[in-house]
């Protein structure tokens, strides 16, 4: 089915305008106003603070308060703009199931004098290349398991 | 008029039926609802009178204006 749909990249556009269409009438305004001109929007969750739903596939809900990110996503593909529909919607009415499914990852360091800054900064860091160079301190010293056999 | 609103590959598959009665489009939008949800779906009614807060649904007979059919999540 995946192939299917890659192959088809006029009927992922189609979708990808279908879903954002459907997102934006079911956004409220200051999430709206957010998704226009960021490109994503935050979300208040009873009992755990405030999320950003970012416009990613993967590791897109970062925790506006520590600076984790959790993954949790349809099974079937849908397109982005479904994708952060459906995580708004479980977030707000169903956090307890989006939690329980979601792995979860920490992504940065929070900044607690400039909270708002921290969806750009994931999106910053991911869109960074590689680092051309490895320092010896990150290299583990640890033979693989492996190695020897 | 209702709308049940299923989230897939297209983008989305619109359903509508006129109440929750007998008409050939309740019955199939009930079919389609009822499958969905034993696969794991999550349904929300969005959308609701007199600005009411968005909603879990589980069950079709109190399906509202608009209904979304959210796919079953799993962690990425």
């Amino acid at each position: 089915m995946v192939d299917r749909f890659r192959t088809r990249p006029n009927c992922a556009v189609a979708a990808e305008t279908r879903g954002r269409a459907l997102l934006l009438r079911l956004l409220d305004p200051s999430q709206r106003r957010d998704f226009e001109r960021h490109g994503y929007f935050s979300v208040q969750v009873a009992g755990r603070g405030t999320f950003w739903i970012l416009p990613s596939t993967f590791f897109n809900v970062l925790h506006a308060e520590t600076g984790d990110c959790y993954c949790a996503v349809p099974r079937a593909e849908v397109p982005l703009s479904d994708l952060m529909l459906g995580q708004k919607l479980l977030l707000e009415h169903e956090p307890k199931a989006f939690f329980r499914i979601a792995n979860r990852r920490a992504e940065l360091t929070p900044d607690p004098s400039d909270p708002e800054s921290a969806p750009d900064r994931v999106m910053q860091k991911r869109n960074m290349p590689p680092p051309d160079r490895i320092r010896w301190s990150e290299v583990s010293m640890i033979p693989h398991a492996n190695l020897f056999s | 008029m209702r709308i049940l609103c299923i989230l897939d590959s297209t983008g989305d598959r619109i359903l509508i039926f006129d109440d929750v009665g007998a008409t050939p489009a309740c019955v199939e939008a009930k079919a389609v609802f009822d499958r969905m949800l034993a696969r794991g779906c999550t349904a929300f009614k969005v959308n609701r009178a007199d600005g009411k807060p968005d909603v879990k649904a589980t069950d079709f007979s109190t399906l509202e204006n608009e209904t979304i059919v959210v796919p079953p999540i799993v962690g990425g």
